[in-house]
């Protein structure tokens, strides 16, 4: 598992975090095993840096909090995007794409 | 942006449940995880071993995200307070001086601001904008009243009518002058300023009355109230308006009351009653003189039409201007030989939109340098402290920055341990100071004034105050940028201290030996202050006992001869009076005086206090001559008249050279007059150059001594007696002994010498400070270096010696400096007016003495602690 997993780029782990909120509000457990399994495991969400990023974006107004009880009927903190989550994903998924597209270019020329 | 900030305010005020509830979030995802490695097979403790693993240090997470939440950045500045006043706790006395040395440089910054900020004060007036007054430096050919501001804005009557009457450039011009009167209302008798005014004052002005009307061209035997005095006297009761009051002995009728914050046009006279000019002649002393063209006693305001200019205006001005400084020559002074020089008088219009120029803003800029330079030297101490502190942490401070510590944060704390004292003693200094300004005494400024300090008062005071605490900020960046600089920081990789620094540590030597060199100066000022103080107390005035009173006829509304004549029978009267030795009188006025074959740089410079004498008094108050006679031995009968002058004058124009023959004259004499004698400085003069006239009539008010046999108590009784008997009614202040009297006038240099002595004390504490804070900082960057000789066998007392040496010679050389800088102003600041400015060497020695010796005794006291090492342990810090 270890070996098969990608180290994410930097700034990509609140792209990922958007993104996995972007169909239905999450807690942060929550969060890893969703990028993990759509990922199909390639992607180790480092866990260190999930909770102090999650916090950030909450600081940006970007996503906001609540309690909520999980599926084993826990007290756990559900995450979902605000309007101005959506929109920076929108943003942030377009330039990830012109940066994809433009890295693919460089690498498909040499 | 707003949603940051309210989130930060969340996370600080909520932050126990915050807290509480990190802890739940990363507590739930851990069991998760735990649960999660169960199900895959792995034993409970092997799964929480690794799922400890995969998350990482449980408090770094907390930490990253107290972090992200911005909650740190205050929790850091709360903790980093805390450790500074722990730190403040470790030294108790200097942290006490800093606090001191800095609550009173802003109390002193608050203070000047204030006054700045009530000098900038823009008049109560519509378009103050368009107001200037008028000003013509030079000499006058008459008399100046002075109208409570500069010679050079003072005009005559005559010259208000000429530029009133036709206005191509003004829509309105206006004169004012400052008497002072008695104002009599039933039957009490207050002491007033009286504002002379021309009658289009207010409608110039364009300001309304707050009760009744104010006054207009029928105005005759009409007063208005300033609206201070109203509410002062009269409780701001409308009912005055209508009533009669006795200015002197004119009756005149209160028609209203001006608007609320009208003062006077010259800033900081108090104007209590506004009467119109046509009134003068009755009210001040009678004197048809007044309305003469050499008589310069009004100050003269203009209102520009729209679209002139000040420039448009002087140039429109200065043919009629010279036409009628022309006519004034040739009227008044046909004989005046400097016609030239008087000729040559510009007029020029200046702005008056706060108050007409006045001569404050030498004082206000040497008030500005000091509190600047006590603020400053405040803040470098402080921040030479600190580097020292730095300087003696950087091991620890280094071991910090390895476990993790952010550079930001160990600069946030060392500027901290800047900002704290700074707080501790700029937060009550500033109050005290803003208290002060608010109330200190009427002979500064107007309380009134004071009180409505508002508007553009309040932009300079935040103005002040925002400097301070950029200078602040700046100052306390120096150590905190020093704490984190790289090879501080980077100690643990290198292993190895910064060594001396020589050429880091010359700006902070350069530095405290200036605050020495200042130290010195301010302690100097504090011995002569007290000396004088102290020598006049202890005077030997001759036989008998020396009582003086004035009186004063101007409310009487007597003629200059009337007067005269009454003042000479009270003379002849006291002198006859048994167990009296001698009686005379005095009358004393200000004049610039040129001395022949010697040109003064400017006028001013030669503004001398002159009194006119009669020969009683000479005799009366025991003054004896150094050199020549009196002018009554001389005789009268010279061709030139004969003056005497006393010794600060001969001192200060003859270089005590021998002065009799030589030749002076007054400002508006006709001739020269040759000086017959001169007088022994008397104690309380405080070495100004005076020059005697003979009396020759005239005069208002004058002041009488009487030597008698008997005790103070029965003279003065006896005095008094006499005089109420020979001038019934008339306003008599006295008689006191001279010795009382010395004593009045000496509480303004005692306030001038605790002043002194507070700033000398100030400044020699800063001093010390700075010394023993840079002693420190070169120590601690040589502490190997110290341990080093001490393992190799120097004693306590070498290392003492070395760090003294330097010490010495900071001292010595600020000590030097200040002496040498005192030795420079006196020669350079004696054409200023003030006493005679001579410095006394014993004094000179000891103010130098000791501000080096505190200074060397704090870098004992530094090094003491340097040498205290043990060399073991100052070896392994290596």
């Amino acid at each position: 598992m270890v070996e098969s997993s990608l180290e994410l780029p930097q700034g990509t782990l609140d792209l990922l975090i958007l993104k996995t909120l972007a169909l239905c509000p999450l807690h942060g457990w929550g969060i890893t095993l969703r990028i993990q399994q759509t990922s199909h495991d390639a992607v180790q969400v480092p866990q260190g840096s999930l909770y102090p990023a999650l916090h950030r974006l909450e600081r940006r107004g970007l996503v906001k909090s609540q309690w909520g009880a999980s599926e084993n009927n826990r007290r756990a903190r559900y995450y979902e995007l605000t309007s101005a989550g959506r929109k920076r994903l929108a943003a942030e998924e377009v330039n990830w794409e012109r940066l994809v597209a433009a890295v693919s270019e460089v690498l498909g020329t040499t | 942006m707003v949603s940051d900030v309210a989130y930060r305010i969340r996370a600080v005020l909520f932050r126990g449940r915050m807290e509480s509830e990190l802890a739940e979030e990363l507590e739930f995802h851990f069991q998760q995880q735990v649960e999660q490695l169960i199900a895959q097979g792995c034993p409970p403790a092997e799964a929480r071993r690794r799922a400890r693993l995969l998350f990482g240090g449980l408090d770094e997470v907390k930490e990253e995200c107290r972090d992200a939440r911005g909650i740190s950045v205050i929790e850091a500045l709360w903790q980093n307070l805390h450790s500074a006043a722990r730190r403040m706790g470790r030294s108790p006395g200097f942290s006490a001086v800093a606090v001191v040395s800095l609550a009173i440089a802003f109390a002193g910054g608050a203070v000047v601001s204030s006054l700045l900020a009530r000098e900038l004060h823009r008049l109560a007036v519509a378009a103050p904008d368009q107001l200037v007054s008028f000003r013509s430096a030079g000499a006058h050919l008459g008399p100046c009243w002075g109208a409570g501001g500069p010679d050079s804005a003072c005009f005559s009557w005559p010259m208000y009518l000429d530029f009133a009457e036709r206005s191509a450039v003004f829509s309105g011009v206006i004169a004012r002058t400052t008497v002072p009167a008695d104002l009599t209302w039933r039957d009490e008798i207050d002491r007033v300023s009286v504002e002379l005014v021309s009658t289009n004052y207010f409608a110039v002005l364009g300001v309304s009355a707050a009760a009744g009307r104010l006054f207009d061209a029928q105005s005759a035997n009409q007063t208005v109230l300033s609206y201070s005095y109203w509410s002062r006297r009269f409780q701001k009761d409308p009912r005055i308006v209508g009533q009669s009051i006795v200015l002197n002995q004119v009756p005149v009728r209160i028609v209203g009351v001006s608007s609320y914050g009208l003062h006077s046009l010259m800033p900081g006279v108090s104007a209590d009653v506004l009467v119109p000019m046509e009134v003068a002649p009755s009210l001040a002393p009678a004197s048809p003189e007044l309305l003469a063209r050499e008589w310069a006693w009004m100050n003269i305001v203009g209102r520009l039409k729209p679209g002139m200019t000040r420039q448009g205006a002087e140039a429109e001005l200065a043919p009629r201007y010279r036409r009628i400084i022309e006519e004034e020559a040739r009227t008044v002074s046909p004989s005046w030989t400097q016609r030239s020089q008087f000729l040559a008088k510009r007029l020029e219009l200046i702005p008056a939109g706060r108050g007409i120029e006045r001569n404050i803003d030498q004082q206000m800029a040497i008030l500005i340098a000091i509190v600047a330079c006590v603020l400053i030297t405040a803040y470098a101490n402080l921040a030479g402290l600190c580097l020292a502190r730095v300087a003696a942490r950087q091991r620890e401070l280094a071991i910090r920055a390895a476990l993790g510590a952010g550079r930001s944060r160990i600069a946030g704390q060392i500027f901290a341990e800047f900002l704290l004292p700074v707080a501790l003693g700029g937060v009550p200094g500033s109050l005290a100071g803003l208290l002060l300004a608010g109330g200190v005494p009427g002979f500064l400024f107007d309380p009134e004034r004071a009180r409505s300090l508002a508007g553009p008062g309040i932009g300079i005071l935040l103005l002040a105050f925002a400097i301070m605490a950029a200078a602040a900020v700046g100052f306390g960046a120096i150590p905190a940028l020093a704490s984190v600089r790289g090879k501080n920081i980077n100690i643990l990789a290198t292993g190895n201290i910064v060594p001396g620094g020589l050429r880091r540590g010359r700006f902070w030597r350069v530095l405290v030996t200036a605050q020495v060199t200042v130290a010195a100066m301010f302690m100097y000022g504090a011995f002569t202050f007290s000396s004088y103080w102290l020598k006049k107390t202890t005077v030997d005035r001759g036989p008998g006992h020396l009582v003086s009173f004035t009186i004063d006829t101007s409310s009487k509304g007597y003629s200059g001869a009337q007067s005269g004549s009454l003042f000479q029978r009270l003379e002849e009267r006291l002198s006859s009076m048994p167990g009296i030795r001698g009686a005379g009188f005095a009358v004393a006025s200000m004049s610039e005086f040129q001395i022949e074959g010697r040109a003064a740089a400017r006028p001013e410079a030669n503004r001398f206090l002159w009194m006119a004498v009669t020969p009683g008094y000479f005799n009366a108050a025991g003054f004896s001559f150094v050199e020549g006679e009196s002018f009554d031995a001389a005789g009268r009968s010279q061709a030139l008249p004969h003056v005497c002058i006393n010794e600060a004058f001969r001192r200060r124009i003859f270089g005590n050279r021998n002065a009799s023959g030589k030749r002076i004259r007054a400002a508006g004499d006709s001739t020269w007059s040759v000086v017959s004698g001169v007088v022994r400085d008397f104690e309380s003069n405080e070495g100004k150059p005076l020059v005697y006239y003979p009396y020759y009539g005239g005069a208002a008010a004058v002041a009488f001594v009487v030597r008698g046999d008997a005790a103070p108590e029965p003279l003065c009784r006896a005095v008094r007696a006499l005089a109420g008997r020979e001038a019934p009614g008339l306003r008599i202040d006295g008689p006191k002994t001279i010795d009382s009297l010395v004593a009045e006038s000496n509480r303004g240099n005692a306030v001038m010498a605790g002043i002194l002595v507070v700033f000398g004390l100030l400044t020699m504490a800063l001093a010390a400070i700075g010394v023993y804070g840079v002693t420190a900082y070169l120590v601690a960057r040589r502490t190997s270096e110290i341990g080093v000789r001490m393992a190799l066998g120097a004693s306590v007392r070498a290392v003492v010696a070395m760090v003294m040496k330097e010490v010495v010679w900071m001292g010595i050389t600020g000590a030097v400096g200040g002496s040498a800088l005192v030795v420079v102003a006196s020669r350079v600041l004696v054409p200023l007016d003030g006493p005679d400015f001579h410095y006394e060497y014993p004094l000179l020695l000891s103010g130098a003495a000791v501000a080096a010796l505190a200074a060397m005794a704090a870098g004992f006291l530094a090094s003491r602690r340097a040498a205290r090492i043990e060399p073991t342990l100052a070896l392994r810090s290596e």
